[in-house]
């Protein structure tokens, strides 16, 4: 492997008596997107911001390009932070905010304006908005302005701390494209810290999934969502129905006692009891099961989607319930009090650890 | 939280004493809840304006027999010597406020973002502790400290320096005697607006390669300049009307605004020629001021999150 961008190396942080870091450990590639996703207190903004010199740790390193900056003051270090809320300088125009920390650098002023052209074109941000207050900026744009003001003076890395937290749903989505279209476009290094698995697995090359401030899973998208290592990371992408079982004796079987039943399955680490990830879009309703792996109950309710319904079937005898995602135009729709058959094929749930 | 006297409620009866739903007391009481502060200043200061106006455009000091003229005026027009009291008024008020600001705005930064919670109400106490001694006091605590046989003479003697004499009847005292009086005051607005600029503006701009005195200089300093600026407009007032402790520490060596109605109202007994020097004064400090104030919502400097 190359010489990775940023080395964390037994990063450790305490707030007074609370551990925020615990000797964590990670490496960050030229030109990559990592994501760090974690709940919020996990410790990502924590070491973002050791990274960034905003905050001293207590231990351990940080190195670019293989050179420990921890003696560096914030201004020295290549890399960028870009805060949770935006903190552009109100009272500055965007043009004046995004010279900013050109004229830091002690560039001339027409150069400056060139720059800040360039990179108003690079984020699509119109030049009538220059000579704004940011204040006068909807949220997308506002966003632009931050993210364009952190790359004008051309950093070795862009740290983002969750800046797309306060933006609605819709526009989220516009805008993340947007950030991953710019990551692919000027091939810089990212780290991206987020409390949405969903945000991470869909802009990353690699995924940090942190907890309690350790790190429990390093790995690409795929691997995150396939491969979890315990029941919080599968859990944690919000689409998984999670069923406590113990080994049945016979091979790959468990017995799960929510399910009243039984089940097969390929993916399961040799482990004795566990938790069975069953993700709700890889269980099929029907009138007639086909599968190895199935389970009756009654549709308790539906909710509608779009593209698909979701369907919470409440299990006969066990009463759990079971989370069903089906794409309306691939399957039969079913009504609340329906009785039906919950199936999924042996190689689709897993086993974890707890 | 202001007393939201333009909130017209449509289908309240006016006189009905009934507190609405937000908590706040219906109009009645509004304006009984305000009836003796405006009674109060109405009585002792609003009246005794109007007194002193009256007086300032009159021959006589007897209210009964007002005559009106601008003699009073002209005269204060036509002479060098009170002309030039009001320009050392101006200038020292200026000096003042220049080294007030200098004390002042490094403290109240240093206070609003490097102490604890705890620490900024412990020292703003501090403060705070000296302005309910008495004015007097504290001026004649430095006469006595700097007088030729006072403590700061006997200090250097002891160490084997020559004493100075007259340290209190330099000029430059009339500036030392605001500056130490007044320079508490504009630390309290420039703290409030310095702890109102949000961390991560301050983190941004070192983020973004700022070094500390950029970082003051371009995000500190304009997004506190409305504390600044009420700062500034307290300290000047209050210089420009002083006259005790250039009384006390300068004696009469400067000739400011204070001595020159103390003058008139004192040993001339002229109280017409002192009303029209008093209404120059405040007609001047309220050109001064009000722009200020008017150019800094006050309200908003007061609530956190006014920066948008």
């Amino acid at each position: 492997m190359d010489q990775p961008l940023l080395e964390v190396d037994r990063l450790y942080h305490r707030y007074g008596e609370e551990v925020a870091v615990r000797e964590i450990s990670f490496d960050v590639q030229p030109g990559e997107f990592i994501g760090v996703v974690g709940p919020s207190g996990c410790g990502k903004t924590t070491t973002l911001k050791i990274i960034a010199g905003l905050i001293d740790s207590t231990s351990g390193d940080i190195r670019i390009d293989g050179r420990s900056i921890l003696a560096d003051p914030p201004r020295k270090r290549p890399c960028s932070l870009v805060f949770q809320n935006l903190a552009l300088f109100p009272h500055m125009t965007v043009a004046e905010n995004l010279a900013f920390p050109l004229e830091s650098l002690g560039v001339a002023k027409s150069e400056r304006e060139q720059h800040v052209r360039e990179m108003c074109s690079l984020v699509d941000l119109a030049d009538g908005l220059l000579a704004r207050p940011p204040g006068q900026l909807s949220g997308g744009q506002r966003q632009r302005v931050a993210l364009a003001r952190s790359l004008i003076y051309d950093p070795r890395l862009l740290l983002l701390d969750e800046p797309l937290s306060s933006i609605d749903f819709q526009l989220r989505r516009q805008l993340r494209k947007m950030l991953s279209d710019l990551h692919r476009r000027i091939g810089k290094t990212f780290l991206y810290v987020t409390h949405s698995l969903e945000e991470a697995l869909s802009l990353s090359d690699h995924v940090v999934v942190m907890k309690d401030g350790e790190i429990l899973q390093i790995g690409t998208p795929d691997e995150i969502y396939r491969q979890p290592v315990n029941r919080f990371v599968g859990e944690f992408m919000g689409d998984a129905n999670v069923i406590s079982v113990r080994a049945d004796g016979e091979a790959g079987r468990y017995y799960a006692e929510e399910l009243g039943n039984s089940v097969q399955v390929t993916e399961n680490a040799g482990l004795e009891t566990g938790y069975l990830l069953l993700r709700a879009h890889e269980i099929d309703l029907t009138r007639e099961p086909r599968w190895p792996n199935a389970v009756r109950g009654r549709v308790f309710n539906r909710y509608d989607l779009g593209g698909s319904i979701e369907y919470s079937l409440a299990l006969e005898g066990t009463g759990f319930h079971l989370g069903c995602l089906m794409e309306k135009s691939l399957a039969a729709e079913f009504s609340p009090g329906d009785t039906v058959y919950a199936e999924w094929r042996s190689d689709s749930g897993i086993i974890v650890r707890d | 939280m202001a007393v939201g006297l333009g909130n017209h409620r449509p289908g309240l009866a006016a006189g009905a004493a009934v507190v609405p739903g937000r908590g706040r007391p219906a109009r009645s009481w509004r304006y009984l809840l305000i009836a003796p502060v405006a009674l109060i200043l109405t009585v002792f200061f609003f009246v005794p304006l109007v007194i002193i106006f009256i007086y300032s455009f009159s021959e006589t000091d007897v209210l009964s027999q007002i005559e009106f003229t601008l003699q009073n005026y002209v005269g204060i027009v036509n002479s060098g010597p009170k002309l030039s009291m009001y320009l050392n008024s101006v200038m020292y008020s200026a000096c003042t406020v220049v080294i007030c600001l200098i004390i002042a705005f490094p403290l109240a930064h240093y206070i609003a973002k490097y102490l604890s919670k705890t620490a900024q109400a412990f020292t703003i106490a501090l403060l705070v502790a000296p302005l309910f001694m008495s004015l007097l006091i504290r001026i004649y605590g430095w006469r006595l400290f700097l007088l030729k046989y006072g403590l700061f003479n006997e200090a250097l003697a002891w160490v084997g320096l020559p004493r100075v004499d007259g340290l209190t009847y330099m000029g430059p005292m009339a500036i030392f005697g605001p500056v130490y009086l007044d320079c508490a005051l504009p630390i309290f607005p420039i703290y409030v607006a310095i702890s109102n600029i949000p961390d991560e503006l301050l983190h941004a701009a070192r983020d973004l390669g700022g070094t500390g005195w950029r970082v003051v200089r371009r995000v500190v300093i304009p997004m506190a300049a409305p504390g600044i600026a009420i700062g500034s407009a307290l300290a000047f007032s209050l210089s420009f009307g002083d006259a005790t402790s250039s009384e006390v520490l300068v004696g009469d060596n400067v000739q400011l605004v204070g001595n020159m109605l103390k003058f008139s109202y004192g040993y001339a007994q002229d109280w017409m020629s002192g009303s029209a020097e008093s209404v120059i004064m405040m007609v001047f400090l309220l050109i001064v001021v009000v722009p200020v104030l008017r150019w800094v919502e006050v309200e908003r400097l007061m609530s956190r999150g006014g920066k948008r």
